[in-house]
């Protein structure tokens, strides 16, 4: 740092109106612009993981499910596996395909309302109001096929809890048309000149820096890490389908090619809907009861992974033998990459830091899993990744 | 591409009907699916005390009273439906009503 600037140091949050959730972006401006981003996080947190320990099996399903209000599917999805696999329960081919398919319309609705925050962050509210409005009819085919818009309860230990009746299935096939049609739309709004000139160049991650930061999903892909666990550790039904589906990779890293890489997703999205729908199992199969799951899942533990609509999601479960978890651990796609957020801020202009924050599609709460307490005295605070970087200090 | 777009899209929608709904004035009754997960509703004379429920709920809504009666409390239900799916003789049904207000935490719970 240059001796004689003069540095202010601005907190951005926790609670800041262009910012849902709440999370500290501690920055350093000089003048109008970003010198240093650090976050601090653990204004949500929640204790999930350590509430899984105190529930059975299929309690935590249900549990894993409200991680999250977006990807509420992706969390049961990828715990599922994680249990399967120590269990080594086989679910049958139509369950696979519609968690495939359930999971496809969550990273629909994911993005679209992601498209909406962007429009919002930028003033840009036509766009919000566009992909909002889409947005619904994916959430009515969600609703209509499971029974509610989000918290759907698709997933069940070696099966799923829903079937895909013919009457909701046609209703899919015409909203991947639709789907199509204004996915070209909303890429047209998106590429108004405003929008390119709010958008590109701003918040740049290099490939090296998202490699580096350990960056996940579309985030990585716009810096040209070729990397998509549906393609490159298939499971459910992405195996059979892999041939439908190509996944979009940029190389530019700044907050237009994420939004471009997101907007790529969404005809590739309707693509594997189409591809899945068509070649639908009929291998109808219950999946086995709770009661019985519980006696057979036995000691052991698995890790499961599967790219939720932020990106890579991971799982490891150790099970105890007796339908109990002895640990859950949950990595989400937005801790991943929230160390590349401080990277793509600095230099960026204080106007443009809601903008580049949100081109992250940032889920606070579901991130938060570290709270560093003192066993001594019970006391618990929050901590920076600045400070989890350095290594456990003396309260840990 | 630009704001003509837009301009053409917007002029077509402004004769179209919205998008939202007046409720709760215009139409009284939203309909949901018929797989909602709503209100839970709970037969005594089919329950065979099993307890299926209660080891199951998630939440802990599930409560057992002397003599094993079941009783639940729809302010700690997060309304997945597991209870419903383990009980061996149907004796509870997620019902379709989601208007569920009352007028103290008290009153959410139900036997």
């Amino acid at each position: 740092m240059e001796v004689g600037r003069r540095l202010t140091r601005l907190p951005f949050g926790p609670l800041h109106p262009a910012t849902k959730e709440p999370a500290l972006l501690m920055l350093t401006v000089d003048g109008e612009r970003v010198v240093e981003a650090e976050l601090r996080l653990g204004y949500v947190y929640r204790g999930i993981e350590a509430l899984a320990q105190t529930r059975n099996i299929v309690q935590v399903l249900h549990l894993v499910e409200r991680v999250c209000g977006i990807c509420s599917h992706a969390h049961p999805f990828c715990y599922v596996q994680a249990v399967e696999s120590v269990a080594g329960i086989e679910p049958p081919g139509r369950a696979l395909y519609i968690r495939t398919i359930v999971a496809e319309l969550e990273r629909l609705q994911n993005h679209l309302l992601w498209m909406g925050v962007l429009g919002y962050q930028l003033g840009f509210t036509a766009l919000f109001m566009y992909a909002w409005r889409v947005r619904e009819s994916v959430l009515d085919i969600l609703e209509e096929m499971t029974g509610n818009r989000i918290m759907r309860g698709v997933n069940a230990i070696g099966g799923v809890r829903v079937d895909l009746s013919d009457r909701v299935k046609a209703k899919m096939e015409a909203l991947v048309k639709d789907a199509r049609k204004w996915a070209a739309f909303l890429s047209d709004v998106l590429h108004d000149k405003t929008v390119e000139a709010r958008l590109a160049g701003v918040g740049v991650l290099t490939r090296s820096d998202a490699v580096s930061t350990g960056a996940v999903g579309p985030t990585a892909r716009a810096s040209g890490v070729d990397f998509d666990v549906r393609r490159d550790y298939p499971h459910a039904a992405y195996e059979d389908l892999r041939g439908a589906f190509s996944v979009p990779v940029l190389s530019s890293g700044d907050a237009l090619a994420r939004a471009e890489v997101r907007v790529a997703e969404l005809a590739e999205s309707a693509n594997l809907l189409e591809a899945a729908l068509d070649t639908l199992p009929s291998d109808r199969r219950s999946p086995p009861p709770p009661h019985r799951v519980l006696r057979e899942v036995p000691e052991g533990e698995s890790v499961a992974k599967v790219e939720a609509p932020r990106g890579e999601l991971f799982y490891y479960a150790r099970t105890d033998g007796k339908g109990f978890l002895k640990r859950l651990r949950i990595r989400t796609p937005t801790l991943a990459n929230l160390p590349a957020l401080a990277v793509m801020l600095k230099d960026v202009e204080l106007a443009d830091v809601p903008a580049v924050y949100a081109s992250i599609d940032p889920c606070i709460s579901c991130t938060e899993r570290v709270l560093v307490v003192d066993a001594r005295s019970g006391a618990w605070r929050e901590t920076s990744l600045r400070e989890l970087g350095k290594g456990c200090g003396a309260a840990c | 591409m630009g704001i003509g777009k837009i301009m053409k899209d917007a002029a077509t929608r402004l004769f179209r009907k919205p998008s939202t709904i007046g409720y709760p004035l215009k139409p009284e009754r939203v309909e949901v699916p018929d797989s909602y997960r709503g209100a839970i509703d709970f037969d005594p004379k089919l329950c065979v005390g099993c307890m299926l429920c209660v080891r199951f709920c998630p939440s802990g809504a599930i409560t057992v009273a002397d003599k094993r009666r079941i009783a639940f409390d729809l302010a700690r239900c997060i309304y997945c439906g597991q209870c419903a799916e383990v009980c061996p003789r149907k004796a509870i049904k997620l019902t379709k009503e989601f208007e569920l207000i009352y007028e103290s935490i008290e009153s959410f719970k139900q036997q």
